[in-house]
């Protein structure tokens, strides 16, 4: 009996330290899907600050591009507190995109100092932002493989655990913005 | 024409090659003058130890000559043969390839003589241990475009030593790395080192090789499934991680894999891109037995210099639209 009794007992710390390592991977991935959640927020934010400068600068330049420079400041000032505040950030890298473009169109302006270090913060400021999508995108698949492959699929209907959403281009981001220096 | 073109590069070491090939043929001649006399010396010497051998009727007299005849023959050799070669090929390096070199990039130098060196090469963190033997050679550094570049060939070994049960110790030296090895500084600002290995696990043992890889620790699973087939990436920051090796990046690096063996390893750290290219031959020499304007050697040499410089273009590293000067 006391032979059962000690079996029992080294079986039973086995599936609790086996249960305590499983359900800390699912914190660890939880967190890692945070943190990268967090930093797209941080870059969308250093994005949010650049773009007055960057609107200021080309209108010095391109006057005649009010429609342009309108459009992303209202996708600027509408982003933030928006309940569909990634779907308006889509529309600020539109913008942004098409405002980059214009200097194209304005020699003195593609030779601006200012502009030219706006446009490398900027391409910094996309490039961060697409690491931390990509980031963010392969800690969801870590986390849904733990909350549908087994033994993770118990635990993460003891405890709630439900699948996450990847970060998806639109159409309108998977089209390369052409931008010469 | 190409900056490439070999028969333009050929006329670039014009001057040097009529003075090379004077000394290779020098050279030559006297080791077809030692040959001659070594094997005089040789015949000479058992005809003496055979005769005694005859006169004394003793086996002695030609053993004696046998040792005679080795003796005169390394006598010889050493008069005839000495550091001749060596000599070319050093002066092949300083009058060929160094002008070659210059005439292909303006920017670049040539130092045959030395090397990365041991400290660098231990910085890059590209193998886990430190070498206790470590020689290097054909340094070769300077500006290619916007980006700083230095590579040279590298041989670190590792001394194993082990005591059989009788108690005699035997010593083995284990290469730890041999081939090119490349540094140059990269576009992006990053804090953490990133490392970007041949993934040896998945090769061999799949689906349990992958799941071996975690116990790694900072294992980052890039999205394109060929380049995960082909490399294994480790560093502490996914993001970081993602922001270098960018889907383009990954591509890129896909190529070079292809072009420079599946032996290639790469590393992120402090500011520089390192690679470790695996290489058994002895690149960057000058061939005694060609003559020193060979077409074929030049365009070997060319291939060889070209296979270097053009990993700057492969990898992007002269882009500089980042924040990052």
């Amino acid at each position: 009996m006391i032979a059962t009794m000690k079996e029992f007992l080294i079986v039973l710390a086995i599936l609790l330290v086996l249960g305590v390592i499983i359900y800390n991977g699912f914190i660890s991935r939880r967190n890692a899907m945070r943190n990268a959640f967090a930093s797209i927020d941080v870059q969308l934010r250093k994005r949010w600050d650049l773009i007055p400068n960057l609107v200021e600068t080309v209108k010095g330049f391109a006057k005649h591009e009010k429609e342009v420079l309108a459009s992303v400041i209202a996708a600027r000032n509408a982003a933030p507190g928006s309940g569909e505040r990634f779907a308006k950030e889509d529309e600020v890298s539109a913008g942004v995109g098409r405002l980059l473009a214009v200097a194209e169109r304005y020699p003195d302006l593609k030779s601006n100092e200012q502009f030219l270090l706006l446009q490398r913060n900027l391409t910094e400021v996309e490039s961060q932002i697409s690491a931390s999508r990509r980031a963010f995108n392969s800690a969801v698949t870590d986390w849904n493989e733990g909350v549908e492959a087994f033994p993770g699929l118990l635990f993460a209907k003891a405890f709630n655990f439900e699948r996450a959403d990847w970060f998806e281009a639109r159409v309108s981001e998977r089209e390369n913005v052409e931008v010469s220096l | 024409m190409s900056k490439w073109d070999v028969d333009r590069a050929l006329d670039a070491v014009a001057a040097e090659i009529d003075t090379l090939e004077r000394v290779r043929r020098d050279v030559i001649s006297k080791r077809a003058e030692g040959t001659k006399r070594m094997t005089f010396v040789i015949l000479g010497a058992v005809l003496i130890g055979v005769l005694v051998m005859l006169v004394s009727g003793s086996p002695v007299g030609l053993l004696a000559g046998l040792v005679a005849g080795v003796i005169g023959a390394l006598i010889v050799h050493q008069i005839y043969f000495g550091n001749g070669a060596a000599r070319y090929r050093a002066m092949f390096k300083v009058g060929f390839l160094s002008k070659l070199i210059r005439a292909v990039e303006p920017e670049m130098t040539y130092v045959p003589e030395q090397g990365i060196s041991e400290a660098v090469f231990n910085e890059s963190g590209l193998f886990s241990s430190d070498p206790d033997r470590y020689s290097c050679e054909d340094l070769i550094h300077g500006m290619l475009g916007d980006t700083k570049v230095m590579f040279s060939e590298v041989h670190a070994e590792e001394k194993h030593t082990s005591t059989d049960s009788k108690g005699n110790t035997s010593t083995r030296w284990e290469t730890v790395f041999l081939g090119v090895f490349f540094r140059a500084d990269f576009h992006k600002e990053f804090r953490t080192p990133l490392s970007v290995m041949p993934d040896v696990a998945e090769r061999h043992f799949g689906w349990f090789g992958k799941k071996l890889q975690k116990l790694g620790g900072n294992l980052q699973k890039m999205e394109s499934p060929e380049f995960e087939k082909m490399f294994v990436v480790r560093g502490a920051d996914a993001i970081e991680a993602r922001y270098i090796l960018t889907p383009s990046m990954q591509e890129r690096l896909i190529d070079l894999r292809r072009r420079l063996g599946d032996g290639v390893r790469v590393v992120f750290r402090d500011s520089h891109v390192w690679l470790a290219i695996p290489n058994k031959t002895n690149w960057f020499e000058g061939d005694l037995f060609k003559p020193a304007g060979d077409r074929s050697q030049a365009a070997l040499l060319m291939g060889q210099l070209q296979s270097c410089f053009q990993i700057v273009e492969e990898l992007d590293l002269n882009t500089r639209i980042w924040t990052k000067e």
